[in-house]
């Protein structure tokens, strides 16, 4: 058995990814820290967002600059959005601005978790996918919600792990755990509520694609070297799920032979 | 206030005012908005092809967004 693991690239619309992680540009300390912990966490993709411009602060030219300088994958979201009407007009300004068809659709339902509408969710992916977007919705962790994203033609979902910046990991494995098994084909990438890199590991294990990440990198004391350090956390867990965990088991079990006596009492 | 040459429109919440017949080609550069932006006219997109053949009218309202930080 090869301990090589072999070319495992995560697809987005067709398009392959050897970094299981993206990441987001907000809520760092400085742009140039920022950029220095997007490099540092290896990401392929980067999102951003957009706002009014005030063309006395240089119509935050500066922070378009420095995305640019990364040469990453952008992936626009509709964040703030309350409505299927807000949601639409913005992704259609993200593609006209940032020249790509992706978007992270969010559509906000309740401002005391961020909760994610999901009727207007569905919505609005269908008036989108219509378009030609290829959307990756920002969902909750709802089978039958999932199902019908699907049906429309989401490739990727993005279902929470918790909500968003709450830091408070997977609260619930076994929703997740039910789309990742009912939908084998789509690429599901945990989106909101990671806060460390052990609750990354525990859903790349439990076989999700990939995670985004904003603010457990960004308010760590270091986020360059949190950046890292969810990197390995999500290769740790990669690795782990196509290795195959073992079988839990509710009695304990020896791990050390006992063939006649303790090896203490063994002759060689 | 509107005078007999000009209109009143609002960009980015505030008012301004716009020679009449302008474009939003025109009130843009006027507003001296940065590239690259992207507009939305009376809370709907628009495209950025439209701008030198659409006129505007008294009390619409733009919108000039651009990129920033998002999570």
């Amino acid at each position: 058995m090869s301990n090589k693991k072999c070319d495992d690239p995560v697809t987005i619309y067709g398009t392959q990814l050897q970094s299981r992680l993206l990441i987001g540009s907000a809520l760092y300390p400085s742009p140039q820290i920022m950029k220095n912990a997007i490099q540092a966490s290896g990401a392929q993709v980067v999102t951003l967002s957009l706002s009014r411009q005030n063309p006395q602060a240089n119509g935050g030219q500066d922070f378009w600059q420095l995305i640019q300088s990364l040469g990453l994958h952008l992936l626009p979201n509709t964040a703030g959005c309350h409505t299927v009407n807000e949601a639409v007009n913005m992704a259609k300004m993200s593609r006209e601005l940032f020249q790509t068809d992706w978007i992270k659709l969010e559509l906000v339902g309740d401002d005391y978790n961020l909760q994610p509408d999901p009727i207007a969710l569905v919505k609005a992916t269908e008036i989108l996918i219509k378009d030609g977007f290829k959307v990756l919705p920002y969902c909750t962790d709802d089978l039958v919600i999932a199902r019908h994203l699907v049906d429309l033609g989401c490739e990727v979902l993005m279902p929470w792990g918790s909500p968003i910046g709450t830091g408070k990991g997977l609260l619930n494995p076994y929703a997740l755990q039910s789309i990742r098994d009912r939908f084998p084909e789509i690429t599901l990438i945990v989106d909101s509520g990671v806060g460390k890199p052990s609750h990354a590991t525990q859903a790349l294990e439990m076989g999700i694609d990939a995670i985004l990440l904003n603010t457990a990198v960004a308010h760590a004391n270091n986020p360059v070297l949190m950046a890292q350090a969810f990197a390995k956390g999500i290769e740790a867990g990669r690795d782990a799920y196509l290795a195959g965990l073992m079988t839990e088991r509710s009695t304990a079990s020896p791990s050390t032979p006992t063939i006649d006596s303790p090896f203490w009492h063994q002759h060689s | 206030m509107s005078t007999s040459n000009h209109i009143e429109i609002e960009i980015n919440t505030r008012p301004f005012q716009v020679a009449k017949d302008s474009t939003v080609e025109q009130a843009l550069t006027e507003f001296n908005a940065k590239p690259p932006y992207a507009v939305l006219l009376n809370e709907q997109f628009l495209s950025n092809s439209l701008y030198p053949r659409t006129y505007l009218v008294e009390g619409d309202t733009l919108e000039v967004i651009s990129a920033i930080q998002g999570g």
